[in-house]
């Protein structure tokens, strides 16, 4: 099946959409752990220390 | 590598859903297969030969047993290869017990998954390689953290084997909440009478020593080799000088201190040792309340001491121990009574905790065991005793049963009635719990020989009527509701864990449970252990439990470290993580997940840092594997091409 | 702030900071003026190099971590480096992971209203020749030539990663040029284009990706221009010890590389677009 690259935002090139699997990582993150990657530079990015009481998993 | 196959028919418990003659059969056709048997009951001596045997004979190198869990006999088997000559880690044992027979009927998928199971243990099996553990000495000195009963108890029992104990308690005495108490159930013996002399002989062997009024800092190290790192805090009063004569507190004009040991029933002054029997008798000055520390003015403590003992410039100091074991015997708090705001605690001064009542009661206590309201003064007539007060209630987080106050309910009422036999005692209890030695009795007692009234059914609110309290509330039983008019309600706050119980926990690297307890390794066998190699637990930390419970886990503890101390070495497991260091990349993630601390950083002589385990500390539980984006660190024994190889046994 | 003044501002803050600075990154123009290209300034007389225009596309934090030892600090010094929005993201992310010391930075945070996708402009126009300029105003992306003045609605030939922007401005930075703006869509919308894949059944997915991914002949590029991939050498997919991966050529392997890359970003990826 040729499952096109999402037209609603089109996609120029003859690229591998990779970045799709990204996303889709990025959106279960931010629904399970509420956190987005890269905005916080104090903040303990999630599974990056052991916490025994770490809830969303 | 030439590999032999075991399958254990256990009797028919195998043997009756798998054919284990035909998983031996395939078995042949995995690759390195030499030898391949079904035995009656491996486990067995005759099958332990059969197994030395058949290396010898066919010159195997690895040894595959499929039985039944590794937990009940892997040990069995790896000394059976050993003896044979091979390293005890040629060795894999599939499950086809539990895994299997046990758990299905159908004899045909039973074999099939027999065989899968085989397969991937001899995949495993051929990228095994032979491990040996290492041997560390053990430092022969035992940390005990909390001075109360089960804490005291541990420390004699470890000092009276011969160990060098070191002892740290947060408050400035020992005694823990045993030394509140006025009498014990179900005896009635005098609490501080019995508990006097141990905290006596704690500050008289020579092989303890004490840090009061000190608290933990930081745990490194593992098994034999803690070292540990304790806050002196600060008391502004030279304890070496100190004579306890309290000189000091006669003098002291900030007389409004609260008074932590009578639990805030009266005050106490700035400058204050708890009570007359405290271990060590020494004075501590509050910094909260002293008239110098607060507003720069008074000094009048250092005129009086005769032993030139104050020290206002008095800082926190830090040292360091090194111990083998440790102890962990942190005891608990009370439930915070004024989360029921229907009952009025904190509101009403007459609404007061048990542990406030074993003030009331003791005559060391506040009223010099005189029974008298808090609010004026006069002698109660009707006193009401609610019990469960943070206990067996989810509504506040406290679904768990104390333990302990149905019987200091019975308790208390004995005494008061002994002390006041005018007093009428209510008790409004759920159920009553009392199992024990002599325990049920002693509810008996109290219902038959002092006529107390237990009342079943939960109290809805308090109120002040007058100078009096109405507890209202149903009577279950009867069916009809019930109006105390009362002159002093007890509420039997429960046990809750120790205040900094979670963040001491952190620091020794054991678990804890959603209150706050401390976890065992096991429910049952393994009681008074923890996950944490090295490290024990006594008395109320692990959970709720009565006096007699806390002297014997303290002793058991006791009996925990001696047992270890009864070697010299301890041999390592090497079945741990490792770094190869050519592929790390030095991002320090490993160490971040490590629950145990057992990665660091190792400079490498071109200067670059990589991730380095110890090998005493690591537990084998792999979160280091997992996290290592290049797979650097690998778990020995169970490598990641190990598990790659079962996956392909299992998915071809 | 129109973009040569953000140029102008670019170089002379740089310039007045050289002193602390032992090296700058940032972008210059290419080989014509349609191109813009990573620059690594080292003597101040080059920073008249520096350009800010909407083809800046690339994710300079990438050398940090990878090519330059970004957290030993010898002399004193700073590197210099110019970020957008997302690429500051990815910043804060090596920061957070430790690749580099935040006080080894002096980073010049600009706001961005997008970059230009190359290969979509020249899908609309194959032969854009003596280009003077490229800017954003407003929705519309204005190609200046030395004939013409060409004008695209953004949503043509914007990067896919720039019409689902929700940070153009930088989220850490020493200097802001500029002023911030407001994102483009609404947070709602960040992930409809997963939304829209996940209505699509197992099959059809798998199916797709298995076509995708046949296509991809594992030349890593994915893997290298990625900031956030720090294994470099010791990449799981080249190691054979543990061998996750084979070097056979099969969907096989490729769909598991890209699973591993994928789940290696868990909690990191930026979506920087790189």
């Amino acid at each position: 099946m040729a499952f096109i690259w999402p037209a609603a935002v089109p996609n120029a090139g003859n690229e591998i959409p990779t970045m799709l699997i990204k996303e889709k990582m990025n959106q279960i993150l931010k629904d399970m752990l509420d956190y987005e990657a890269g905005i916080d530079a104090e903040a303990k990015p999630p599974l990056l220390t052991f916490d025994p009481g770490e809830t969303g998993i | 590598m030439r590999i032999g196959v075991f399958i254990c028919k256990c009797g028919t418990n195998i043997a009756n859903t798998v054919d284990t003659e035909a998983v031996a059969r395939k078995a042949l056709e995995y690759p390195d297969v030499v030898y391949a048997t079904d035995y009656m009951y491996t486990c067995s001596e005759p099958g332990q030969e059969e197994i030395r045997e058949a290396i010898i004979k066919n010159r195997l190198q690895g040894v595959v047993v499929a039985a039944c869990t590794p937990h009940m006999h892997e040990p069995t088997f790896r000394r059976a290869v050993e003896k044979a000559g091979l390293n005890r880690y040629m060795f894999e044992q599939a499950n086809i017990r539990e895994h299997v027979s046990w758990v299905n009927k159908d004899r045909e998928s039973n074999t099939i998954k027999a065989m899968d199971l085989v397969h991937m243990a001899v995949e495993k099996l051929r990228l095994n390689q032979p491990l040996f553990s290492s041997k560390v000495p053990i430092n022969k000195r035992v940390l005990v953290i909390g001075g109360g009963i089960a804490g005291i108890q541990a420390a004699m029992d470890c000092s009276d084997g011969g160990l060098d104990v070191v002892m740290v308690e947060r408050e400035t005495t020992i005694g823990g909440k045993m030394a509140k108490l006025d009498k014990t159930f179900p005896t009635i013996d005098c609490s501080s009478c019995i508990l006097g002399p141990k905290m006596v002989d704690i500050s008289q062997k020579e092989n303890i020593s004490l840090h009061a009024y000190s608290e933990i800092e930081s745990v490194s190290g593992y098994i034999g080799n803690f070292e540990v790192k304790i806050r002196k805090k600060a008391t502004y009063v030279d304890w070496n000088a100190c004579t306890g004569c309290g000189e000091c507190t006669q003098k002291c004009p900030s007389k409004k201190t609260y008074d932590k040991f009578n639990e805030g029933l009266g005050s106490t002054t700035a400058i204050n040792i708890p009570f007359p029997q405290a271990i060590p008798k020494r004075a501590r000055i509050n910094a909260e309340s002293c008239l110098y520390l607060t507003k720069g003015k008074c000094k009048k403590c250092e005129k009086v001491c005769p032993a030139d003992a104050i020290r206002f410039d008095m800082e926190d100091e830090i040292i360091t121990e090194d111990v083998g074991a440790i102890v962990v015997a942190t005891g608990y708090d009370m439930f915070d009574y004024s989360v029921y705001g229907e009952y009025g605690g904190g509101r009403y001064p007459d609404v007061i905790t048990s542990l406030q009542y074993e003030r009331i009661l003791s005559a060391s206590g506040p009223y010099g065991g005189h029974i008298v309201r808090p609010s004026d003064g006069k002698e109660p007539r009707n006193i009401v005793f609610l019990s469960c007060v943070g206990s067996r209630d989810a509504s506040v987080g406290r679904p768990y049963c104390s333990g302990v106050c149905c019987m200091y309910i019975a308790k208390q009422a004995i005494i008061t009635r002994d002390h006041l036999p005018d007093c009428n005692c209510y008790v409004s209890y759920m159920d009553i719990r009392s199992p024990g030695k002599n325990y049920d009795e002693f509810i008996r007692r109290a219902q038959e020989e002092y006529g107390i009234n237990y009342i079943r059914g939960r109290v809805g609110k308090i109120y002040p009527k007058d100078d009096r309290l109405i507890v209202q509330g149903v009577d279950t039983l009867m069916g009809v509701q019930m109006d105390i008019e009362a002159d002093l309600v007890v509420l039997a706050t429960g046990l809750e864990a120790s205040e900094g119980a979670r963040e001491l926990a952190e620091k020794l690297r054991i678990s804890y449970d959603q209150y706050g307890w401390y976890m065992e390794s096991h429910p049952k066998l393994r009681p008074v252990e923890t996950n944490t190699a090295g490290v024990y637990l006594a008395g109320v930390c692990q959970g709720p439990k009565d006096i007699p419970a806390s002297v014997a886990q303290g002793s058991a503890a006791a009996a925990k470290v001696q047992i270890l101390f009864s070697r010299d070495t301890i041999e390592t497991d090497p079945q741990v993580a490792l770094v190869n260091e050519r592929v790390c990349i030095s991002c320090g993630k490993c160490i971040e997940v490590c629950p145990f601390g057992a990665i660091q950083w190792k400079t490498l002589r071109d200067g670059s840092q990589k991730a380095e385990v110890l090998p005493t500390v690591c537990q084998g539980c792999g979160l280091c594997n997992a996290t290592c984006p290049p797979k650097a660190v690998q778990l020995q024994h169970c490598t990641d091409d190990q598990i790659l190889a079962e996956v392909n046994a299992v998915c071809e | 702030m129109p973009m040569d003044e953000k140029t102008k501002t670019l170089q002379e803050d740089f310039e007045k900071n050289f002193a602390d600075l032992e090296l700058v990154i940032g972008w210059e123009t290419g080989f014509d003026r349609l191109h813009a290209t990573p620059v690594f300034i080292r003597q101040p007389s080059e920073l008249g190099k520096l350009v800010w225009n909407p083809l800046c596309s690339q994710n300079l934090s990438g050398y940090l971590a990878k090519n330059l030892d970004a957290s030993i600090q010898e002399d004193g010094k700073k590197i210099g480096i110019c970020v957008k929005g997302c690429d500051s993201r990815s910043l804060v992310a090596l920061i957070q992971e430790n690749f580099i010391d935040r006080d080894r930075l002096y980073i010049v945070g600009i706001p961005c209203e997008g970059t230009v996708d190359l290969r979509r402009l020249m899908h609309l126009k194959p032969s854009l020749e003596n280009v003077r300029k490229v800017d954003i105003e407003g929705d519309e992306a204005v190609v200046e030539t030395d004939q013409e003045t060409l004008r695209f609605p953004i949503e043509n030939v914007l990067a896919r990663k720039c019409l689902r922007c929700l940070y153009p401005n930088p989220v850490i930075y020493d200097t802001m040029i500029g002023t911030p703006l407001k994102p483009r869509i609404s947070e709602d919308k960040l992930y409809s284009a997963v939304e829209k894949f996940d209505t699509s059944d197992r099959k059809q997915r798998l199916a797709f990706w298995k076509t995708e991914f046949n296509r991809c002949i594992r030349c890593y590029a994915c893997r290298n221009a990625c900031p956030l991939c720090v294994c470099q050498d010791n990449c799981i997919a080249e190691s054979r010890k543990p061998k996750w991966l084979t070097q056979r050529d099969g969907i096989r392997e490729k769909f598991l590389f890209h699973m591993i890359h994928g789940l290696h970003l868990a909690g990191r990826c930026t979506e920087c677009g790189e």
